[in-house]
């Protein structure tokens, strides 16, 4: 049985992928077992799936805790609790095109997932680019050589025919450009990141953290900046879900400790070139 | 969106395997009221069965108004099929006891999942195993593929039994688990699955109009408690020859009441329900390797084979993944009652990870008392 463990964001198709990889190694005469692993479902928050197959039917019903693949669909680094996760000898696939900065006992390939999918305009509904697909052919490319078929075929039958023809094309370009990255002296061996010792639980169930402080706003992929022409009508303020704005001394003060980067400021403000989205960079 | 039946070979998640079963099994009113896990079980029918005008797809108010509409509808010789979980099961709690007092042979899915306090939206048992006095029968699946199996002899049990079934499977670990699943044919289910043709002294007919359920005298009253208790009895039966006929039907094995795996003489042996009873079977390769005994009808109770299996077992081990707090947890109870001298394991609650690990740790303890297994770090 090989188990494999998919990284990414809310929003970024961790479990569409992991649902096309396990069509994939179905067609390919596999077993295949896909779960998530589901927190509060959001944009923008780390999230995980895992991929099991085999020759044989699955009976285990379990989170992974090991796995053979490491598959990366952020354009930012896998972390580090993740790569802890990879077996000795196993591979670690990267959607970027740089090194994979660290090495250890496994393999590294990337792929330039989240550029193939801006070229080819697979974008979400943000515009960030949709690498996903890209990074499955890679996957297959270095798993199941003959099943990119099988691929193409999974995500005609998952996607609707508008978005299934970029995607088909985006995987073909990814399994074309997966490369393997071979070691080189200057890289640094990975260090497993120290656990950090929990306070013991309550008896009561109540959180550890005092909810002033619980700053929602690293959840945001997107966050609005003001631009010259807002007057200051105070509009947005009144529609942020989070409080998140506020006018103060003449003019709005936004704070980014809350805001979850929703955009409902920029849609409900009724003056041009007053506020924009701007990408968060991770 | 309008969605094409999935046929033969192919992969689904527990929650479309659902969502297939219902529609293979030719339901015409669909009670609907979204829950997590179970949401996506609407949402695929919806997809399925848009444009269909021969199947009512109803967005109900509330959990507790599903189940007053289907029961309803199934009154007027229509078959219906609702699903919840966790608080909507609980929400709905004296429609069940009303569903299977007035005979209504619903099939509803349960996808099961832990109740507050705290909140949690991953799975335990202890929705459903709290209903498990309602009447209902329960079968508890461990796949995508039992689950679709098992609505469509759900429906079959039902309507031979009169009695309502609560077809439960855990959340996430089936409901969101996309996995390898064969997809039988319309024709197949069909000729498996009659129509539903209820007694007709039992339908709603405006021809015929009668009141149901009103005020009978005391012993009366007893009398019809005891008819549903008889219907269990039945069910037993009944439950084993809808798993022979599908068995040969479709050519797979469908599991009836209990499934056996290991060594039939082996010393110890381990009960479980639902995927962990999947997990325990990794255990079978291990040097000592338990019986494994995987319960996949609750209710009725297979109390007597169940004792029979283990006659000669010297350790059961028992476990539950649902809390009876101050008593032992609910299967471990019911196996206890059948005269089975067994330790009885709590886990798994709020969808805490059991492994092969946690069920050998359950195998080394024993006590009288529940004992609740500590999480592993
Ligand atoms: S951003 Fe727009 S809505 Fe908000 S204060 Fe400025 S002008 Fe008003
Ligand atoms: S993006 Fe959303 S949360 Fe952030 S300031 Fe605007 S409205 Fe508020």
């Amino acid at each position: 049985m090989q188990e494999m463990l998919i990284t990414g964001r809310g929003g970024e198709g961790v479990v569409l992928a992991s649902q096309l990889l396990a069509d994939t190694f179905a067609r390919g005469g596999f077993y295949v077992q896909s779960f998530p692993e589901f927190k509060a479902e959001r944009r923008g928050a780390p999230l995980s799936a895992f991929l099991r197959w085999d020759d044989e039917p699955i009976r285990r019903r379990y989170k992974l805790r090991e796995c053979d693949v490491l598959m990366s669909i952020s354009p930012s680094p896998p972390p580090a609790r993740a790569v802890a996760t990879l077996r000795p000898g196993g591979l670690l696939l990267v959607n970027r095109e740089t090194r994979f900065p660290h090495c250890g006992d496994w393999h590294v390939a990337h792929v330039p997932g989240s550029g193939i999918a801006r070229r080819h305009g697979i974008l979400s509904a943000e515009g960030r680019p949709m690498g996903n697909v890209a990074v499955l052919g890679a996957a297959v490319k270095l798993l199941l050589p003959d099943g990119l078929e099988f691929l193409e075929q999974a995500i005609r039958s998952r996607m609707g025919a508008k978005i299934a023809e970029p995607n088909v094309v985006a995987a073909q370009e990814g399994y074309r450009l997966c490369a393997r990255q071979h070691t080189v002296a200057t890289d640094s061996s990975y260090e497993p990141e120290p656990a950090v010792a929990r306070p013991p639980l309550p008896v009561f169930s109540a959180s550890f953290m005092d909810t002033r402080v619980n700053n929602t706003g690293s959840w945001s992929l997107e966050r609005p900046a003001l631009l010259a022409a807002c007057n200051v009508c105070g509009l947005c303020a009144l529609f942020c879900p989070e409080g998140a704005m506020r006018r103060e001394d003449g003019t709005m003060v936004i704070d980014f400790d809350h805001c979850k980067g929703c955009g409902i400021c920029e849609d409900v403000c009724p003056v041009q070139n007053a506020i924009t989205m701007e990408e968060v960079l991770v | 969106m309008s969605m094409e039946l999935p046929q033969g070979r192919t992969v689904l998640t527990g929650n479309e395997a659902a969502a297939v079963a219902v529609v293979l099994a030719r339901a015409q009113q669909i009670a609907c009221y979204p829950i997590t896990p179970q949401t996506l079980i609407v949402e695929r029918l919806a997809d399925l069965t848009a444009e269909r005008d021969d199947i009512v797809f109803a967005n109900l108010d509330s959990e507790h108004s599903m189940f007053g509409y289907a029961l309803a509808a199934e009154r007027a010789g229509v078959r219906c099929f609702a699903a919840t979980s966790s608080q909507g099961l609980l929400y709905s709690h004296e429609q069940l006891h009303r569903a299977s007092r007035e005979r209504i042979p619903l099939v509803a899915v349960n996808v099961n999942r832990s109740v507050v306090a705290p909140w949690s939206l991953e799975p335990d048992l202890a929705d459903s195993m709290s209903e498990r006095d309602t009447g209902w029968i329960q079968l508890y699946c461990s796949s995508a593929q039992e689950l679709l199996d098992s609505i469509l002899c759900a429906y079959r049990i039902a309507e031979e039994a009169m009695l309502p079934v609560l077809v439960c499977a855990e959340g996430f670990l089936v409901s969101h688990t996309a996995e390898t699943v064969d997809v039988p044919s319309q024709a197949a289910v069909d000729s498996f699955l009659p129509p539903f043709q209820p007694p007709e002294d039992w339908l709603l007919d405006p021809n015929r109009p009668r009141a149901f359920s009103g005020l009978p005298e005391p012993n009366d009253y007893a009398t019809y408690q005891q008819n549903v208790a008889e219907a269990h009895d039945l069910a037993r039966t009944l439950i084993a020859e809808a798993a022979s006929d599908f068995s040969a039907a479709f050519g797979r094995e469908k599991v009836a009441s209990l499934e056996l795996s290991g060594d039939p003489n082996a010393d110890t042996a381990i009960v479980a329900i639902g995927t962990i009873g999947e997990t325990a079977r990794e255990l079978l390769t291990d040097d000592e390797p338990p019986l494994v005994v995987r319960v996949h009808a609750y209710r009725p109770f297979p109390g007597e084979e169940l004792a029979s299996v283990l006659e000669h077992v010297s350790h059961v081990c028992v476990i539950d993944r649902a809390p009876a707090f101050g008593a032992p947890g609910p299967l471990g109870e019911d196996v206890r009652a059948y005269g089975v001298t067994a330790t009885d394991v709590v886990c798994g609650l709020g969808g805490s990870d059991v492994t092969p690990d946690t069920l050998r740790r359950a195998l080394a303890a024993s006590g009288r008392e529940a004992i609740y297994l500590g999480v592993e770090a």
